[in-house]
């Protein structure tokens, strides 16, 4: 178990203030009642076929987090009260290649396009090459085709799987600091409008 | 009408895009309703179609026919019928239905098919959005279901029942209205009038109406005319047992009656092995399934005789022989194999088709390279094409002498192919839809540019061949061609509260079925109510009382979707999903192909029962 992520916050451009931190056991009850909340399109969108709702066996897999192959930030509002979880974004090391993991990022409906899923997505990315990892895969519905066109357009490669699936490989930039300066930043920003 | 020059296929890089020939175009005056009558007119006395009689067949002249269609049409205009109204037609694949489709065309109307299959619901709401005037129905059953949702059609003012002499009621209504009327009508037809609303299952919601014009499917029939009929001699005859409500059956027709063909109506699917050598064609348009089934049933009898091992070696060598002659040449060793094994077992294979059979189309779902070449190696020559209801619906095909089995074909003429940037197939050409009915934003969602977007993934080789490689919709196809959305099937069966996950399965498959896990705390509460406190998950998965449970949410979910759509069978998991056997992605995304891999032998054993 690597350490977890250091809490930090990060102010969107409407001036919204949340917290990125480290998803932990305790959110295991928000994460139940803020599945149920999701559109069915963002549920299918994150889970393909998708169940109403998170059973006791899912949510064990979602939690369990070690940080290192297994990562995983929660967004909250800093300034709610009780900071209201409102994304989650994650990653999991492939058992076969550990310099290749699955990544994944969901916001709640009404906060999407504000620009969270970017600051989770940069976190995330940077917490994995820092991590060892040079390659993000994700099977990515073709209706979620935004943030498919961005993927191409930074050499992405988006082959067809299953009906209504893609299964795209992006390769992460060389650095950290290198990440703003890198299209791949710019995907980041697209996944948000979608 | 068909510019006949020499296919100037092309294609750049094996990606790009590919042209077919040269197509003239058609006049405006041109229609579906003009082959119909030009059969009656040139070739009075010869038979248009033929229905079943006892042992055999019986004729119907293109001259009856054609003169039954002007009174139906006149029955039609006493209905009430009027120019550009919609009619809809529901029923199975039998004479009256093209009866009906070329007097609805004829009195200046457009046929809006339901499938036969088709729930309460879908009817209800293909007849309302369509705003049908009329709806013809097979039997009382089907006016049954109709009458059911009747408030919910506010259009529809009347249900005629085939079974219930529809065509006599019409023939007699027609009394009231003077036969030129009919002409009068006819002379009107556009080429660019819609000739039939055609509904289609997207991958959510509700089935979206495809509008094709009278130039759509008469310039497809002759986009096809170029490419295979110079292989055509002048005295085919042909076969009709797949829905009219699908486009290929419906294109097939067209094709047909163009080359005044006999075409001969099935009972129904169920009695194609007795009624093929009773008929005799010569040209079929099918799905794989037909094929499947055939070589299936063929191998089966062989293994019961103790000839499973002739069989094997027997199809073997057809494939390879085929695989030669495409390549070239074939050895003279294979040739004598070859001939040996037609005469032990391709002929029986072939009178199975009823010994005529040389020529056959294959769409709505991939044939695979393996059985085209088997087919071809006993005698039946299987040119498979590729298109959409969209598009009327062929857009490429294989053809004599541009022939490569696993790609789908060439262009046909005037059809430009293009594969996007992210590999999706963009079709342009005269038999392109110009968009839904009453859906202008799925219609602006389906062109970029004035090109049409499949949906599906390809590649062009570099000879302009057109291989499929994925789908961009969340589409199951199954065996005969069906489109199945599984998202809004597994949305209905998880609201079920026993059920946790529930993938369904049918891509290449006869009919659909689904997988399904329960819910661990609802299945508990189960157990307690029915008295099972100490069953496993795997002893529970086969007990009836559950399997009645699940069959209820199996029922709920079916309700929305036509037969052909329903799950009809389902095994209950004995485990859940899991991460470990790959079935959920790391992130714990599902992957239904490889839930099916995992359980290959419950579902097989789901489609041998």
């Amino acid at each position: 178990m690597a350490p977890p992520p250091e809490p930090r916050e990060h102010v969107l451009a409407d001036g919204t203030r949340i917290v990125v931190r480290a998803l932990l056991p305790e959110d295991r009850d928000e994460l139940r009642e803020r599945y149920v909340e999701l559109s069915p399109r963002s549920r299918r969108l994150r889970f393909v076929s998708a169940p109403v709702q998170l059973s006791e066996r899912l949510l064990d897999h979602l939690l369990d987090v070690d940080f290192d192959a297994r990562y995983a930030i929660v967004a909250r509002l800093a300034d709610e009260p009780g900071t209201p979880g409102v994304g989650i974004a994650r990653y999991a090391r492939r058992a076969d290649d550990p310099s290749i993991a699955e990544a994944a990022v969901t916001v709640l409906d009404g906060y999407q396009g504000r620009g969270i899923g970017t600051i989770l997505l940069t976190r995330l990315v940077e917490a994995a090459r820092t991590a060892g990892i040079t390659t993000f895969v994700a099977d990515v519905m073709w209706e979620n085709h935004d943030l498919l066109g961005a993927l191409r357009n930074v050499g992405a490669t988006v082959v067809p799987e299953e009906p209504g699936i893609a299964a795209v490989r992006v390769d992460l930039p060389p650095t950290v600091e290198g990440l703003r300066e890198s299209p791949l930043y710019e995907v980041m920003r697209t996944v948000v409008a979608t | 009408m068909v510019n006949d020059m020499e296919p100037n296929q092309t294609s750049e890089a094996g990606s790009g895009s590919a042209v077919g020939p040269a197509l003239a175009p058609l006049p405006d005056t041109a229609h579906l309703v003009e082959p119909f009558a030009a059969f009656a007119d040139e070739a009075p006395d010869r038979p248009i179609f033929a229905v079943r009689d006892g042992d055999g067949f019986a004729d119907v002249t293109a001259s009856d026919f054609f003169a039954r269609v002007r009174r139906v049409a006149r029955g039609l205009i006493a209905a009430g019928v009027q120019p550009g109204d919609r009619v809809a037609l529901m029923a199975g694949t039998r004479l009256e239905w093209v009866l009906f489709d070329v007097a609805i065309l004829a009195a200046g109307g457009v046929t809006v098919p339901i499938y036969d299959t088709s729930s309460a619901e879908q009817i209800q709401w293909i007849v309302s959005d369509s705003g049908a005037v009329l709806l013809v129905v097979e039997n009382e059953q089907m006016a049954a279901e109709a009458r059911s949702v009747a408030a919910d059609m506010p259009d529809c003012r009347e249900v005629l029942v085939i079974d219930d002499d529809a065509v006599g009621e019409l023939e007699r209504r027609a009394a009231d209205v003077a036969d030129a009327a009919v002409d009068e009508r006819v002379a009107a037809i556009r080429s660019d009038d819609l000739a039939t609303v055609i509904y289609t299952s997207g991958t959510t919601g509700r089935p979206k109406g495809c509008v094709l014009t009278h130039r759509n499917l008469r310039i497809n029939v002759a986009q096809s005319g170029v490419a295979v009929g110079p292989a055509l001699q002048p005295d085919e005859s042909g076969m009709l047992f797949l829905p009219l409500a699908h486009v290929l059956t419906k294109g097939y027709v067209l094709f047909a009656v163009e080359r005044k063909m006999r075409c001969a109506f099935a009972t129904d699917v169920t009695h194609l092995a007795e009624e093929f050598p009773l008929a005799r064609p010569t040209i079929i348009a099918a799905v794989p399934r037909i094929f499947e089934k055939v070589f299936e049933g063929a191998r089966r009898k062989a293994v019961d005789d103790g000839k499973g091992k002739i069989f094997d070696r027997a199809a073997d060598i057809a494939t390879e022989w085929s695989r030669q002659r495409t390549a070239g040449s074939v050895s003279p060793k294979l040739k004598l194999q070859h001939w040996l094994f037609d005469k032990l077992v391709y002929r029986k294979i072939r009178s199975a088709f009823g010994g005529e059979l040389r020529f056959a189309f294959s769409g709505g779902g991939p044939l695979g390279e393996r059985l085209t070449h088997f087919f071809a190696g006993i005698g039946l020559d299987v040119y498979e094409g590729y298109g959409l209801t969209e598009t009327s619906p062929t857009l490429t095909i294989n053809a004599p002498g541009a022939w490569k089995p696993g790609t789908v074909g060439r262009p046909v003429a005037g059809t430009e192919i293009r594969i996007a940037e992210d590999g999706e197939i963009l079709a342009r050409g005269p038999q392109v839809f110009s968009g839904y009915w009453n859906n202008d934003a799925a219609t602006t969602e389906t062109f970029v540019d004035g090109w049409f977007r499949t949906g599906d993934v390809g590649e062009l080789d570099t000879e302009g061949y057109l291989r499929i490689t994925g789908r961009k919709k969340e589409l199951i196809v199954t065996a005969a061609g069906k489109n199945v959305a599984p998202a809004p099937l597994e949305d209905r069966l998880r609201a079920d509260p026993l059920v946790s996950q529930a993938i369904v399965i049918g891509e290449g498959r006869p009919f659909v079925s689904a997988l399904i896990t329960l819910d661990e705390v609802a299945l508990d509460r189960w157990r307690e109510e029915h008295g099972r406190g100490d069953a496993s998950l795997a002893e529970l998965v086969d007990d009836a009382d559950l399997r009645a449970d699940v069959q209820r949410a199996v029922d709920a979910a079916n309700g929305s979707v036509s037969r052909a759509e329903s799950i009809r069978e389902f095994v209950i998991l004995p485990t859940d999903l899991s991460i470990e056997a790959d079935e959920l992605t790391p992130t714990l995304k599902v992957r239904r192909g490889v839930v099916e891999k995992s359980y290959a032998s419950a579902i097989d054993s789901i489609y041998t029962r």
